[in-house]
């Protein structure tokens, strides 16, 4: 995995602040993508690098609030600081609903502006983390034999092995042999760990529909 | 030379039976002959001057001025003219024929008539006329009939006793025969209309005095206590209720009509002539008088003297003068609407003016608090970040001048960009160029309070204005020191927007302070203000209201002290605020 370093993006339509929140955010040591529109943001931004948005509301055009819907869109949506020369409750309201990391006016004190773009950095790696997790999980769950799913998919469901051998028409030895294997393929040591993993994966949600064949 | 006919009579001119005579005669020949014809007319009044050598001397003068005038007949009007011109008819115009009218059938069997003599007489009977009196008149019980005692009024007299003899129904009659006329009045005035008068009138009373039938029917029908009723068509209008007559026009067109014929060249002795009737004929007052129906009339009535109904008379008075009545009612409406209108739409331009005074004030400022805002908020947010960021560079110790500098420039840059902003921001606010001079304070004041009193009254806010009387000018602009009065008036009406309608009350007065100055007070019933804002309320951007800004006394205090004045605020001793600017008087600069 490599980590790549978290750029954030800054979109503003007046050249003076961008350009003089581009200086602060440098100095203090970030990597800076500045972008005059939300439209060559979306057009030349690759959204896979981690980092934040740092979003004025009132651009011509496409508006900061436009931008974000039409991102949330997206699976790899990057948190959003929105910035606005006019503070309005509504707006404000509107935009934390839709999912902003926060919500800040102009003119603002360094302080405050770092520490809004730390959680939202913050929270940037840390859903690229769990995603990479999910990830990672995925895929050994992905190693498992078909049989083995089956199987393993009862288990997490709470059935004893002599219950699984006779739904599958195997034996309890054959079942408890599985049962080692799978915990070795998805490296968990207890019956609680599966079924937790199961959980974060959302298998446990099917629990309505039949045993999927692989 | 046209033919000519001559008619002559045997009294004046002016006699009315004689007008109407004349007048038909003069329409009826003409018409009737249809070629031109020269009617001429001699009253002779031989009846009045009976004497012979003036009888001729009269025929001398119609021969000597008709002689040569084609005279195709003579008409002779009346028994006296009749005998005169039978009399010198051969002295005046020998040959000519000679026509009658005028006269009685009676009165014509004591003619003895040439066969060149032709006419019409008259029925002058007393029957219908009698009968008549008696129908309309049927709870009447006794009939008087007057005569009078000359030989003329005897004969008249007999012929009426006779006529007397076949009544219609049982009634006493009475007859008052020649005797002198106060004695007739006198009884007639007794009557009462259970008795009937008929009477022909007469020529000569008892006591010898002569009269005519026309003043004898006047005097009796004045006086009369009963209906009269006669034969004589002149007794209509002197207040005889009416009779069976012969009316002299009728008698005219038919001695028009022999004339005619004889001017034709019919021969006198061929011309048969049928007498003119009676025709029954009323006076309308009289009916009225004895409330006669007209219904009950015999047919072919002929009604006299028809008063025109106050309508007719004055018809096109009584429509133009209601016209006029409309008209000015309508105009009058028109007016008081326009009136009305002209009232609602003062309070409504007084109102509108007041709005858009406050509305100016505030959509100006509404309008750019929120562009304002922004605008001033994107150089000062730049600033900062440029100066948080200049702040970093030098901490890290990193040779930084060359970023240090760009940042300075960047900050300089954007304090120019917001202070532009504010001066445009000024600019509009303050919207006309400034004119200085002397300004009468109370009438300035007493604008303002017209603007603020139809806002007052919305507001149910009691408005006084104690205005110090001879107040002296001051020296200043007059729509800026009304912008501050105005801003004050509006801000202490807002105040009390939470007191109950009839505790609201605002007074604003003026005064003159000492040698120098002169102090406008606006004092309101508000909640009043706590005593640690006092100063400052006239900071920008303080307000306790959640729109606007809080400029409005800022920008008061802006235009008071650019006057060289002072405005400060004080809590009212009772309840509320009174904020007070004084301004300098135009005589002590």
């Amino acid at each position: 995995m490599t980590i790549a370093t978290p750029a954030i993006r800054v979109v503003d339509d007046d050249a003076s602040w961008r350009t003089s929140v581009t200086r602060l955010l440098a100095a203090s040591g970030y990597e800076v993508v500045p972008y005059e529109s939300a439209e060559q943001f979306l057009q030349t931004d690759d959204c896979s690098t981690p980092g934040c948005i740092l979003l004025d509301v009132r651009m011509p055009t496409l508006s900061g609030l436009q931008l974000q819907r039409s991102l949330a869109a997206q699976s790899h949506a990057l948190p959003i600081v929105f910035l606005t020369g006019h503070g309005d409750i509504p707006m404000s309201v509107n935009a934390m609903r839709a999912g902003a990391e926060d919500f800040l006016t102009k003119p603002v004190t360094s302080e405050v502006l770092l520490a809004a773009v730390q959680r939202a950095l913050a929270r940037d790696s840390e859903s690229r983390a769990r995603q990479d997790e999910k990830q990672r999980l995925l895929s050994r769950l992905d190693s498992l034999t078909p049989t083995e799913h089956k199987v393993f998919v009862l288990i997490v469901r709470g059935r004893l092995n002599k219950q699984i051998a006779y739904e599958l028409g195997s034996t309890e030895r054959t079942i408890k042999w599985h049962r080692r294997n799978i915990m070795d393929k998805l490296r968990v040591d207890s019956l609680a760990e599966m079924v937790s993993l199961a959980e974060h994966l959302g298998i446990l949600a099917e629990h309505n529909r039949e045993v999927p064949d692989p | 030379m046209p033919p000519g006919v001559l008619i002559l009579y045997p009294n004046h001119r002016t006699l009315p039976s004689n007008v109407v005579i004349d007048e038909t005669l003069r329409r009826e020949v003409p018409k009737g002959f249809g070629e031109p014809v020269a009617v001429y007319s001699e009253f002779l009044d031989v009846e009045a001057f009976a004497n012979e050598s003036y009888n001729n001397a009269n025929a001398r003068f119609v021969r000597e001025k008709y002689r040569e005038r084609n005279i195709k007949s003579i008409v002779a009007i009346g028994p006296r003219g009749l005998q005169f011109v039978l009399r010198y008819r051969d002295q005046m115009l020998p040959g000519v024929p000679v026509v009658y009218s005028g006269i009685s059938q009676q009165a014509l069997r004591e003619f003895k008539l040439a066969t060149d003599v032709v006419g019409e007489g008259s029925n002058t009977s007393d029957e219908a006329s009698l009968a008549l009196a008696l129908r309309l008149h049927p709870n009447a019980k006794r009939m008087l009939v007057v005569t009078g005692a000359s030989t003329q009024d005897r004969r008249w007299e007999g012929q009426a006793r006779l006529a007397t003899e076949q009544l219609s129904r049982p009634v006493v009659v009475e007859f008052v025969a020649g005797l002198p006329s106060d004695d007739v009045l006198q009884r007639l005035r007794t009557l009462r209309n259970d008795s009937i008068v008929y009477t022909p009138g007469y020529f000569l009373d008892g006591a010898g005095i002569p009269s005519t039938p026309t003043e004898a029917l006047e005097k009796m029908a004045s006086v009369s206590g009963a209906p009269l009723y006669s034969r004589q068509v002149e007794a209509l209008g002197t207040g005889a209720v009416g009779g069976y007559m012969t009316s002299r026009e009728s008698q005219s067109i038919q001695a028009a009509a022999i004339v005619v014929r004889l001017m034709r060249g019919t021969a006198p002795t061929e011309i048969t002539v049928s007498p003119v009737e009676q025709v029954p004929m009323f006076d309308w007052r009289q009916l009225q008088r004895w409330g006669i129906d007209e219904a009950v009339l015999p047919a072919g009535s002929v009604v006299k003297f028809r008063e025109p109904t106050v309508w007719q008379l004055y018809q096109w008075h009584i429509v133009i003068a209601v016209l006029l009545l409309l008209l000015q009612a309508a105009f009058i409406t028109a007016l008081l609407i326009e009136r009305r209108k002209r009232r609602i739409a003062e309070v409504e331009s007084h109102k509108r003016l007041g709005e858009m005074a406050h509305l100016n004030r505030s959509v100006a400022l509404g309008e750019i608090s929120a562009s304002l805002a922004h605008e001033l908020n994107q150089p000062l947010g730049a600033i900062l970040n440029n100066a948080s960021a200049a702040e970093m560079l030098i901490k890290s110790g990193a040779p930084v001048s060359q970023q240090l500098n760009e940042i300075l420039a960047d900050i300089k840059r954007d304090d120019q960009r917001a202070s532009d902003v504010i001066a445009r921001l000024r600019a509009m606010l303050r919207k006309s160029a400034s004119e200085i001079r002397d300004v009468d304070l109370n009438a300035a004041v007493q604008d303002v309070a017209r603007f603020v009193a139809s806002e007052a009254s919305v507001r149910h806010v009691a408005l006084k204005m104690e205005l110090e009387p001879s107040l002296p000018a001051v020296r200043g602009d007059r729509v800026q020191l009304q912008q501050v009065v105005l801003n004050l008036a509006l801000n202490g009406m807002d105040a009390m927007g939470a007191q109950a309608a009839e505790s609201r009350e605002m007074v604003i007065r003026t005064g003159r302070v000492n040698g120098s100055e002169a102090q406008i007070s606006v004092a309101d019933s508000g909640m009043g203000i706590p005593e640690d804002k006092l100063a400052r309320i006239f900071e920008p951007f303080v307000t306790t209201k959640t729109q606007g800004m809080g400029l409005g006394l800022s920008i008061s205090r802006t235009i008071v002290e650019a006057h060289g004045g002072r405005i400060w605020a004080e809590r009212a001793s009772h309840r509320g605020a009174v904020l007070r600017f004084t301004v300098p008087l135009a005589s002590a600069s």
